[in-house]
């Protein structure tokens, strides 16, 4: 337990020397939350709507996006000194969006809060926000992780990337909630993007917290996946000699 | 009862690996069979594209050989990559494991807790690491701030740290000037002749390694083009560097093939060993004889003969 501690320590005194990158995408998502609570605030619609998007752009900005880094150490051969580790490399890619999202996710929701209070807007996040964003976030690991794997195969995954982008926000209901979609909206609830933001943003807002079972039950989904993707990405890597 | 056979550390039969490419298949490997004891010392020579990258790759459990097998202690490394990279340092020359926003000591205790060193045990490692790579004086500079010698320095002492019992170096030399690469040098024969670590060591840069490694491996297109002794490798070149210094600038004639320095006061020339009496009868008619040098093929010469076969 002390050495895994040890090497969050170290991934966090990384990630905060990375302020001035930092600083600049929280002036980026001051933008995004005055945007938005400024357009959902003119129109009259229900209270929770104002915390869910507060909970979901939380997550959608907070969190490290590291698929596209995973795969270029895979392509230039870097993968394979985290490989040949005695730490698994899993939990080691985990310690390092940890401490990166640690740091992230409460400013992300501090600027939030700062532009509620500036605008004078009647949104509040529940009790339920702190687990809710926390297995929003390790679920939104394991599907970054999934998708790195998967781009292992692709020379060229930049349009992939930017349709997980789009999938992102219209499958996870960042800028819409779910509710105000068409009826047949409802089908997106199963696919596991619903799971990483709408549904932990939903519980933040006052939502019932028994949706999170959902995105635990996607938690341990990805886990059996990864199980079996991760070692066949490996195979594969190996077998083009690009580890 | 009792063995007192030593057991190898590395064991390699058969191994064969193919690189699938969308442009068609690369043989990588093929064939490549050897073993390494404890406290011994493997060249890897071989040209650019030769194997030697992969083969360090298979040994370290990141490359999956399609043909023969790889073990480590007996362990397969693909299989018990993460338990057997407790006993091994590897070094891949160009790629850097460094964290560019730490510093040199913050780097070496991160990779400390991943190694599962930790209090004074840690300490005392990354002390003794830093004083034996130099690194002392910049243990508190940004890895991002470090020279391409001090950068690769760092990364040898992240292979050391936990007291590896295998070196698995691929080109450790990239950046060093001759006074880094001469105290590594030293410092992996310490750690050879004194703690038993069986070291294989991969690069272009082979000036002091002889004194260091006593066996090659030759690496041609994937396969074992020569594997034994490093002095017998030299020995097979059918040449010796000859050195004639004259009391005075000599007269007449030297052979064409020959190069004149200081006035004539030396002559140097590479001739095959049956040929040397014959050769150094020629010098005395040539002039007074004051010294007279022969010298087998350096290492880089004999990579040169290898490459150009």
């Amino acid at each position: 337990m002390a050495s895994h501690l040890a090497v969050l320590e170290f991934h966090l005194k990384e990630a905060w020397r990375g302020w001035p990158g930092m600083a600049l995408y929280l002036g980026y998502t001051l933008i995004v939350y005055v945007v938005l609570f400024s357009l959902w605030g003119s129109l009259e619609a229900p209270t929770w709507v104002l915390g869910y998007l507060w909970a979901a752009e939380a997550l959608y900005m907070g969190v490290p996006r590291f698929w596209s880094q995973l795969h270029q150490e895979a392509r230039m051969g870097e993968l394979a000194l985290r490989l040949a580790l005695p730490y698994p490399f899993v939990l080691l890619r985990f310690q390092r969006y940890l401490a990166t999202a640690l740091l992230q996710v409460p400013w992300v929701v501090a600027v939030g809060g700062a532009v509620i209070w500036a605008l004078g807007l009647p949104a509040s996040l529940s009790l339920w926000s702190l687990p809710a964003l926390t297995l929003g976030l390790i679920l939104n690991f394991l599907l970054e992780l999934t998708f790195a794997l998967l781009t292992f195969r692709s020379t060229s995954p930049i349009t992939l990337g930017v349709l997980l982008e789009m999938l992102r926000l219209l499958g996870g209901a960042v800028v819409l909630p779910l509710e105000f979609w068409p009826e047949s909206g409802a089908l997106l609830l199963f696919q596991p993007l619903a799971a990483t933001f709408y549904l932990p943003a939903r519980v933040a807002a006052g939502g019932e917290p028994v949706w999170l079972l959902v995105t635990l039950g996607w938690i341990l989904v990805f886990l059996g996946l990864l199980a079996r993707l991760f070692p066949r990405a490996l195979a594969a890597l190996s077998e083009r000699g690009e580890v | 009862m009792i063995h007192d056979e030593i057991k190898p550390v590395v064991e390699a039969r058969g191994l064969g690996v193919t690189f699938r490419r969308a442009k068609g298949e690369v043989r990588a490997l093929r064939g490549v069979t050897f073993s390494l004891g404890p406290g011994e010392g493997l060249a890897l020579l071989g040209g650019n594209g030769a194997g030697k990258s992969t083969l360090i790759r298979v040994l370290a459990g990141i490359l999956l050989p399609q043909e023969g097998e790889a073990r480590l202690w007996g362990l397969d490394p693909w299989r018990f990559r993460t338990r057997l990279a407790r006993r091994y340092g590897l070094v891949l020359g160009g790629r850097s494991r460094l964290s560019p926003l730490l510093s040199v000591e913050e780097n070496l205790r991160l990779w400390g807790a991943l190694y599962g060193l930790a209090g004074a045990h840690a300490k005392r490692r990354i002390q003794e690491v830093a004083e034996a790579l130099d690194l002392t004086p910049i243990l508190g500079v940004a890895a991002s701030r470090l020279s391409l010698g001090q950068r690769n320095r760092a990364e040898l002492a992240l292979a050391l740290l936990p007291e590896p019992e295998l070196l698995l170096l691929d080109e450790p030399f990239i950046g060093l000037d001759a006074l880094g690469r001469k105290s590594v040098l030293n410092l992996l024969e310490t750690l050879k002749v004194h703690r038993g670590v069986a070291l294989i060591l991969a690069s272009h840069e082979l000036s002091g390694v002889e004194g260091v490694l006593e066996r090659a491996l030759v690496l041609r297109r994937g396969e074992v083009a020569f594997l034994g002794d490093l002095t017998a490798l030299r020995r097979g070149l059918d040449f010796r560097h000859v050195k004639v210094l004259f009391h005075e600038p000599f007269r007449g004639n030297p052979p064409p093939w020959a190069t004149v320095s200081e006035g004539g006061y030396v002559l140097e020339a590479k001739v095959s060993p049956e040929k040397i009496p014959a050769f150094l009868s020629q010098m005395l008619a040539l002039g007074s004889v004051r010294e007279v040098s022969v010298q087998e093929p350096s290492l880089e010469e004999v990579m040169e003969v290898w490459l150009r076969t």
